[in-house]
């Protein structure tokens, strides 16, 4: 019988309500490091986890030993009895829009098959590169997972999954100078960005060949941010927006609903459906149907988003943003979030800018107290514009501001250009005219 | 019995070289959230891995049931035969029998749920009754790791890994000015290290109020004094990542820039790593790939002797493996990793190390730290500014830039006040591993830090 229901069976009888959620899921992924594929790995994973309730409080047991069904029940019925107060109710059945996430092709990649693609990959750059200078990493997996989630309302949510991942990266040295990066994509079945994926990494390294001065040490300097560096003011957004964080008062935005916060050119959507996006779900991992959200509208707050237990507490309804593991307790994330473009090109962009930065990734991201937009960081992957041109790598560059004050008042403009980063979130260039600056 | 189990699987392996590692892991975490308990979870995680060398690949299979390790066995085999020829080669080491049960003191396992919880609920008591916090948390988790790990060159080691911490953050707002920190207390050995620890909760409740009066910092490059905390971090991100062998392993220019020898200190600086160390939270009697725990000397007087291998990384430059490969779970191999890093205790006291500074920066605990080699950054939960040689007013959002080959030989004074501090370290998708880094206060000269701009924006930038 099905793990999930049998689990769900058993438990049943001596709680108020139940859920199961069970997982498995096999893998397989290969690893090319500097000429050569050096590692190949296979994974299987089996697992389940039960959240009860019994009188009005919350117990919860995970596991991955599926030989002893008798600790099941004992260890969830102690967690309840010593849980907190369980301020929700397990889904009821309802329909969602429909998302296929498997793809056949994709659960049938063998080690051969990603082989060959990680080679491919490498020699795109092994072909143009001095391999005593130039390290190149490859590393690709695909999985497919079943996932089963059941309660006692009569839930019963089967969701079958591929998901193939990929990264490329580098590391030069030359002498005392190292220059790293990488890119990394994932998507439900192959695509072209798969292949793109060097295309990013050369074209660093090769602005990365010369490295230049900013003529100043401290002030303030035009900052255009790529798609993966816009990650930096997204950031505070996934936290400022979380329901949990608004009901509690830590964001910044609670009791901001209805107000507008950023410049009006911003727009900050989460789409639950979008092809081929590992993200997409037309039910979440609670079972309760998702929804396109606009939480950002024209620099308007319009909305947090909540699983069952925060909606709960904030006596609201769960926006469908349930997200969980295996082996945790659910928590709430967007699902394919984005930031709108603009209406201008890149290069555009940049063309006015006399001295200014393009800002791939910084050191140290979410280390500092971004919560509140705070952040100061040193820049790890950045350039320097001069003239309208990106002219080479700087490095021993600090930069420091707030994301919430920079996006009001500071917003130069977004581009027209949006990418999908790392897999399942969508960014604009976004330029920022005076980010606080300092260099050696 | 698990011994036998293994060695049968092992004995039927067709692999030039094969190892085999089972865990079960048990884990109790309670956590409040503000006045509401918000979670009591339990579970086990039941996990095995296994690990061939062939024609000089690796191959990997892990997994959940463990009915069948002769299968998983022949999977990873399929794994490396499908790479064809590589060249990875093991470094010669000793096969080494061990069966290892911790002895704690004040055993978590005997503590039942109940007495857990009421710790729990004390604490966040205390953190409840500190005035002006918006938002608080106080968790309490215990894990107990059983490790069974045997290799065809003989080697069966039987290791306990018990791992307690108790976490704690606080949030303070006014208006937009929302200010957080955390504070933590990890022992793996001893239960009563979670006991009396009021005053440390209460400090941080209070600190993170008093954060919402303090400016962030101007940007500009400061002498800074790092407490022992931050500096033990600074330690880890600025050296310690890049004398892990497997980052220059496989480059040569890498492995030039970092020749055994080179200086890249003063004299007064001493680093070295081990897991020897006892009751940290690094320390370990033997890594996953069962070498023996030692201590190894990374910097001596200022110049660098050495660096962490696993014994991939040590047959490919010849050098001798540290006990430094180090797996995060059953579904991870080993990779080098650092265990318990210092900076070894100098001789100037911390009144001798701020007394001539004029204006700088004295920056204490961290958030984290993250290193691309040359170049690394690290954070400090809170700091004061230096003026005429005193401690002055608080000052918030102080991070620093370092670079490995000016930053380490930027370093002024070593205090002698080492102490030691626990971590968690990421790399290679192997995040947390418990570290251990110690330091004494540390004075480094010409820190870049960002922060507000002390100039208007010029003419020119635009």
């Amino acid at each position: 019988m099905d793990r999930a229901i049998e689990i769900l069976d058993l438990i049943k009888p001596h709680v108020d309500g139940v859920e199961t959620f069970a997982v498995t899921a096999e893998s397989v992924n290969v690893s090319y490091r500097a000429g050569k594929l050096r590692s190949s790995e296979v994974q299987e994973t089996s697992g389940i986890s039960i959240r009860a309730i019994k009188d009005g409080k919350l117990g919860f047991y995970s596991t991955t030993d599926l030989t002893e069904k008798d600790k099941l029940l004992e260890s969830t019925l102690t967690s309840a009895q010593f849980g907190g107060e369980a301020t929700f109710e397990f889904a009821k059945p309802a329909q969602g829009e429909p998302f296929d996430g498997f793809d056949k092709e994709t659960a049938r990649l063998d080690i051969q098959e990603l082989s060959e693609f990680s080679r491919e990959l490498a020699a795109k750059i092994e072909s143009v590169t001095n391999r005593d200078e130039v390290m190149v990493e490859v590393d690709f997996s695909r999985t497919s997972y079943d996932q089963h989630l059941a309660n006692s309302n009569g839930v019963s949510h089967k969701d079958r999954r591929t998901a193939l991942s990929g990264s490329v990266s580098i590391q030069q040295v030359r002498g005392d100078d190292v220059f790293m990066t990488y890119d990394a994509h994932s998507a439900v079945s192959r695509e072209a960005a798969f292949e793109e994926l060097t295309d990013k990494v050369m074209e660093q390294l090769n602005l990365a060949q010369k490295i230049v001065k900013l003529s100043v040490s401290d002030g303030e300097l035009p900052v255009v941010l790529t798609p993966a560096g816009s990650f930096l003011l997204f950031y505070p957004f996934l936290m400022g927006l979380s329901g949990k964080n608004a009901h509690l008062g830590i964001s910044p935005l609670s009791n901001k609903l209805g107000e507008i916060i950023v410049d009006p050119r911003l727009t900050l959507v989460d789409e639950p459906i979008v092809a081929n996006r590992p993200g997409s779900a037309g039910v979440d991992d609670e079972g309760v149907p998702t929804k396109p959200i606009t939480f950002i509208d024209k620099g308007v707050v319009t909305g947090f988003f909540h699983n069952l237990k925060t909606a709960g507490e904030a006596k609201t309804e769960s926006t469908g943003h349930g997200k969980r593991g295996l082996l945790g307790q659910p928590g709430a994330s967007f699902h394919n979030p984005m930031i709108k473009g603009g209406d201008v090109p890149f290069k555009e962009m940049i063309k006015d800018i006399k001295e200014g930065l393009l800002i791939d990734s910084l050191l140290g991201l979410g280390q500092t107290n971004l919560l509140a937009g705070a952040f100061s960081n040193p820049v790890n992957v950045a350039f320097k514009i001069e003239n309208g041109e990106v002219v080479g790598r700087v490095k021993d560059v600090s930069i420091a501001g707030n994301t919430y004050e920079l996006l009001k008042d500071r917003l130069g403009n977004i581009s027209k250009e949006v990418e999908w980063v790392y897999g399942s979130l969508r960014l604009p260039y976004i330029r920022l005219d005076g980010v606080s600056t300092v260099a050696n | 019995m698990m011994r036998d189990r293994i060695a049968d699987a092992l004995k039927k392996s067709k692999a030039d070289y094969t190892e085999i590692r089972i865990e079960t892991k048990d884990t109790t975490s309670i956590a409040y959230r503000g006045k509401v308990l918000e979670t009591v979870n339990t579970g086990r995680d039941v996990g095995g891995f296994v690990r061939v060398l062939h024609n000089g690949n690796w191959g990997v299979s892990t997994f959940n049931s463990l009915t069948e390790l002769d299968r998983h066995v022949a999977l990873a085999l399929e794994c490396a035969k499908a790479l064809g020829e590589g060249d990875t080669k093991l470094a010669e080491l000793n096969a080494q029998v061990a069966e290892l049960s911790i002895n704690l003191e004040n055993d978590f396992r005997k503590v039942d749920l109940a007495t857990k919880k009421e710790i729990t609920e004390h604490y966040n008591g205390v953190m409840l009754s500190v005035p002006g916090l918006q938002d608080s948390s106080v968790s309490y988790g215990d894990t107990l790791v059983t490790n069974y790990y045997a290799n065809s060159d003989g080697a069966y080691i039987k290791q306990e890994k018990p791992y307690g911490s108790l976490r704690f953050s606080a949030v303070a707002r006014d208006g937009a000015n929302v200010q957080q920190s955390f504070d933590r207390v990890f022992t793996a050995w001893d239960f009563n290290n979670i006991y009396n620890q009021e005053e440390k909760v209460a400090n941080l409740g209070k600190r993170t109020v008093e954060m919402l009066k303090a400016k962030p910092v101007q940007a500009g490059n400061y002498t800074v004094i790092l407490d022992q905390i931050l500096a033990g971090v600074f330690m880890h991100e600025a050296f310690g990542h890049l004398s892990e062998a497997d980052h220059i392993d496989q480059n040569p220019r890498a492995q030039e820039m970092m020749r055994l020898g080179r200086r890249f200190g003063p004299s007064i600086l001493n680093v070295s790593d081990g897991g020897v160390h006892p009751n940290l939270v690094g320390t370990l009697q033997y890594d996953d790939e069962g070498t023996p725990a030692q201590e190894t000397d990374l910097i001596k007087e200022g110049e660098l002797v050495g660096r962490l291998h696993s014994r991939e990384t040590a047959a490919k430059l010849g050098e001798k493996p540290t006990g430094n490969a180090r797996a995060m779970d059953y579904r991870h191999s080993p990779i080098v990793r650092m265990t318990n890093t210092c900076i070894k205790n100098g001789e100037t006291p911390f009144e001798d190390m701020i007394k001539d500074i004029e204006l700088g920066v004295y920056a204490c605990d961290f958030i984290g730290g993250q290193t691309a080699m040359e170049n690394f950054s690290f954070s400090s939960q809170y700091a004061y500014m230096i003026r005429n040689g005193q401690l002055a007013e608080m000052v918030k959002d102080v991070v620093m830039a370092g670079n490995i080959f000016t930053t380490l030989g930027d370093v002024e004074a070593v205090g002698n006040d080492l102490e030691w501090s626990a971590g968690s370290c990421g790399k290679g998708g192997q995040s947390p591993l418990p570290v251990g880094m110690g330091s004494p206060h540390v004075r480094i000269k010409n820190v870049q830090i960002g922060g507000n701009s002390n100039k208007q924006p010029s003419a020119m930038s635009i």
